[in-house]
């Protein structure tokens, strides 16, 4: 009889060290899963705010696209870092580019000579930047390059008294 | 008047003789170069070497016109950065240098992301457009702009070490204008040897801001 009743505590006490094993890890799990919500939440919230100021490509972006490149200054931007030479034409000693920016899809006009001379840089019916003094090189602002462009150069004694004109680069 | 009538008829064939050749001489400059001071100048580079076993280079199409002979070229570029082919024609031994370089689909996206790409040079003609017989369309050099025609920070320095070594004594500073409707670069000689004129020295620092490979691709071709 007293054996039997031991027996039954112990079982009572085996049941009950399970129920509060069984206990403890729920409370666990609840904590887990708490945390684990929390933790969501903070991640989405940075990946939020991450996304919001720091986009992708933030670095890599171009600074405009078509024609909101009009009228801007290559120099400085991407668009000249990924500019390439789509048409180049020759005239003496100054050759003038046709440079096409494929990340910004705009164009601009490039005169360059062996040494520095008066030069003009020309988008034909656009725009022609006039060097104000003896460049080895100048350039103009940017177009929209989503038609064609051409461009020219001119090179002279003075400002805007050319005598050397390459023909229309078109691109 | 014997002596006169003596001396008349070989007078007379060397004065044919000569004009003949004068003739024939200023056809041949014109025909092949307009003379102007247009006439386009070579581009002139710091040679970093020649390709090894040479560009490969396949003629697509030649077509002559009145003013000019125009090639296609789709040529191998050493690598992926934007390379200019620099290519002259030669008819009756005058070379004609290419006076435009035009890269074929040059807005495609994907043109610059593989070596292989095609360009369509024109030689300038003179007005009568005479030409025909054979030629020699021959590749000279591939030639790269450093910074892509920027003096950058990063340029000036590879300048600079270049010159080290072709001038030594020679140094400058490069002065950027920008944001007027364009801008320019000059460049401030700070020093130089006593044997060159500033114009060498710009010359010289041009060139040496610009990577050139020679190439040895040349073909015969028919001009009709």
């Amino acid at each position: 009889m007293c054996a039997l009743l031991i027996k039954k505590h112990h079982h009572w006490e085996f049941k009950q060290y399970l129920e509060n094993t069984r206990r403890i890890l729920q409370n666990e799990e609840e904590k887990m899963k708490k945390n684990l919500l929390r933790l969501t939440i903070l991640l989405r919230i940075l990946s939020v705010l991450t996304f919001t100021f720091f986009p992708i490509n933030t670095a890599f972006a171009a600074t405009c696209s078509s024609s909101s490149c009009n009228w801007m200054d290559p120099s400085g931007t991407t668009c000249w870092n990924d500019a390439y030479d789509a048409v180049i034409h020759y005239a003496s000693t100054m050759w003038n580019i046709n440079k096409y920016s494929p990340g910004c899809i705009a164009n601009f006009s490039y005169t360059r000579n062996t040494s520095s001379t008066w030069l003009a840089a020309e988008t034909v019916g656009i725009y022609t930047y006039n060097g104000d003094q003896r460049y080895l090189y100048v350039w103009n602002n940017m177009w929209d390059g989503t038609g064609t462009i051409c461009t020219k150069g001119h090179m002279g004694s003075s400002q805007t008294n050319y005598t050397v004109h390459t023909t229309s680069a078109c691109a | 008047m014997k002596k006169i009538r003596k001396y008349f008829r070989p007078m007379l064939v060397a004065l044919t003789v000569i004009t003949i050749i004068e003739t024939a001489a200023f056809l041949v400059l014109n025909r092949a170069n307009a003379g102007s001071q247009n006439t386009p100048q070579e581009i002139d580079g710091y040679n970093i070497g020649q390709v090894s076993g040479d560009v490969q280079v396949d003629l697509k199409d030649i077509q002559t016109h009145a003013s000019d002979v125009q090639a296609e070229l789709c040529i191998e570029m050493p690598t992926l950065d934007p390379w200019n082919p620099y290519a002259t024609l030669i008819v009756d031994g005058v070379a004609i240098p290419n006076s435009e370089v035009a890269v074929l689909d040059a807005k495609d996206p994907k043109v610059m992301q593989t070596a292989n790409r095609c360009y369509l040079f024109t030689f300038p003609l003179s007005s009568d457009g005479s030409i025909s017989g054979k030629g020699v369309l021959k590749l000279d050099k591939l030639w790269l702009e450093l910074g892509r025609g920027q003096l950058t920070d990063a340029v000036i320095a590879e300048v600079r070490a270049r010159l080290s070594k072709m001038a030594p004594g020679v140094d400058f500073e490069m002065v950027s204008v920008s944001g007027k409707g364009g801008g320019g670069v000059l460049i401030n000689i700070t020093s130089k040897p006593e044997n060159m004129s500033d114009e060498d020295v710009e010359r010289l620092i041009q060139r040496l801001s610009i990577d050139e490979i020679s190439t040895n691709w040349q073909t015969e071709i028919s001009l009709k």
